[in-house]
């Protein structure tokens, strides 16, 4: 088997290869027999919680772990399974935080508890925005741009999708983009 | 500032990555400039719109990687058979490489060869790959495959002798491990197809990338490899299309046809060249006795390339092979 070090895959996750990139997913993921999951299902259970909420948690910090990384937010700080963990504990408590009722009526916290719940109507509201670009956007135009934010070149985009040529494919993406924004700015109106 | 460069900044300022000046600076032209100001959000809306269809993507792949996920009690089970196959390969092994070094002690009747050690060790000897030198004989099966690393073995047009039935038999052996090896060293694909949002739009239906994925997930290698041969015969510049094609080949055990097609695409100057040469280096270790030369060549290649992906994998595969 294979072994990577931590910034080998950081830089096939950055690297814009696809096929690095869905390597270095495998690996992280279900190397060592799964065990990242595993510590993180782990944790939920000691927490009072079911494994199924420990797979949910799992899969979002995985894919806050892979934007951060993308964005060159993590660059090998601390080690890439720790993080990933930290990052599921965080999502756990901040998930019990919103669901379990704060008592009292501390001077203090009130003005917390009021940004928590603009913030979170605000998150809520971006997130259907989102959510109803997405679906507004054409079929065709999710999957061109999904390739493009791979790192799919327009050739292998045309390939993988039976375009005629490049040039068809730089044009739909041209396009697509200039959709959804279009989309984003009618929602914003 | 040019367009570019403002566009630029604002990508780095939805990432993060500006500093505190920049962030700054950026902030108080935002506060003053209305129509910098809906761009910027603008363009965080697609990065999110981007984000979650990665996010998607995501969430699909680990869900599928959960299925395959074996059951507590069958892991456990499984690596206790795991460690019971090794256990018995590594027994079966030592005892081949004892009987071996006794029959290759034992002189042939077929040849007028040396009958005893001192003979053997004497300079100039048929054994002696180095003229004059005297190295010892192999004392064991895993000597043998130093011996075999040598010219006057593999190399038939400088043996002056014929091997015998029992040196053929261990370097047929050998040329077996190294194919376990590099068999064991090849990943095969999860899919075929990346593009997992939506259909693909066929235009010749039964003969897509996605027909021969259905397929390649059935288990129906050779179905796979015929759609994905008439792909790559209407589109010879398609390097990822010759590389899952000779990724195929590999796997279906038809390695000669694999190196054919993954040679091409390890010379090119694309995005896939990297993982073809690595899939060609395993391929030509299967095919050693008559690819030594190219394995030897594409081995120390990668192992000069620091930044190839495969760099500690083939630093690992070549001190596997000295072992």
């Amino acid at each position: 088997m294979t072994t990577f070090t931590d910034q080998q895959l950081i830089a096939m996750i950055q690297s814009g290869d696809p096929l690095r990139w869905n390597q270095a997913l495998d690996y992280v993921y279900s190397g060592n027999d799964f065990r990242i999951k595993r510590q993180i299902i782990y944790y939920a259970k000691k927490q009072g919680g079911a494994p199924e909420d420990g797979q949910d948690i799992c899969h979002d910090a995985f894919i806050i772990a892979e934007k951060n990384i993308r964005d060159g937010r993590f660059r090998g700080q601390s080690r890439l399974d720790s993080y990933i963990i930290g990052i599921a504990k965080w999502l756990w408590w901040n998930k019990q935080r919103k669901q379990k009722p704060i008592l009292g009526l501390d001077l203090e916290l009130s003005g917390i508890i009021e940004k928590s719940v603009e913030e979170f109507l605000l998150e809520k509201e971006q997130k259907e925005i989102i959510e109803q670009a997405i679906q507004a956007l054409p079929e065709h135009c999710r999957e061109v741009m999904a390739l493009n934010l791979k790192g799919y070149s327009n050739t292998e985009i045309s390939e993988t999708l039976n375009h005629q040529n490049k040039k068809q494919t730089e044009n739909n993406l041209t396009r697509c983009r200039q959709a959804l924004r279009e989309i984003l700015k009618s929602f914003r109106l | 500032m040019n367009q570019d460069h403002i566009s630029h900044l604002i990508q780095r300022y939805l990432k993060g990555t500006l500093s505190d000046t920049e962030k700054g600076d950026l902030e108080h032209r935002l506060s003053q400039d209305a129509g910098l100001s809906e761009e910027v959000e603008l363009q965080r809306l697609e990065k999110q719109v981007a984000d979650e269809l990665i996010a998607r993507n995501l969430r699909e792949k680990m869900r599928k990687f959960d299925q395959q996920e074996p059951p507590v009690s069958g892991r456990r089970f499984f690596k206790g058979f795991k460690l019971l196959i090794l256990t018995g390969l590594a027994i079966v092994t030592i005892v081949v490489s004892w009987w071996l070094a006794g029959s290759n002690n034992k002189p042939s009747e077929q040849h007028d060869w040396p009958q005893d050690l001192d003979m053997l060790q004497q300079p100039n000897s048929p054994f002696d790959p180095e003229p004059g030198g005297s190295k010892p004989l192999p004392k064991s099966g895993i000597d043998i495959v130093r011996l075999l690393d040598t010219p006057n073995v593999l190399a038939k047009e400088k043996t002056t002798l014929p091997p015998s039935k029992s040196e053929k038999q261990a370097i047929a052996e050998e040329l077996e491990a190294y194919r376990q090896i590099a068999v064991a060293y090849f990943e095969p694909m999860n899919r075929l197809a990346e593009s997992s949002m939506g259909e693909e739009r066929i235009e010749k239906p039964g003969n897509s990338v996605l027909d021969a994925d259905q397929y390649y997930q059935k288990g129906e290698l050779y179905k796979a490899i015929a759609i994905m041969q008439n792909l790559a015969d209407e589109k010879p510049d398609a390097s990822r299309l010759h590389l899952i094609l000779g990724k195929l080949y590999f796997e279906a055990g038809d390695f000669a046809k694999a190196i054919a097609i993954l040679q091409p695409v390890s010379e090119r100057n694309s995005l896939y060249a990297s993982e073809a040469r690595w899939n060609l280096l395993l391929s030509y270790l299967v095919r050693y006795e008559s690819h030594q030369k190219d394995y030897k060549m594409l081995l120390s290649k990668i192992i000069a390339d620091p930044r190839h992906f495969r760099h500690d994998s083939a630093i690992a595969l070549s001190e596997k092979l000295k072992r």
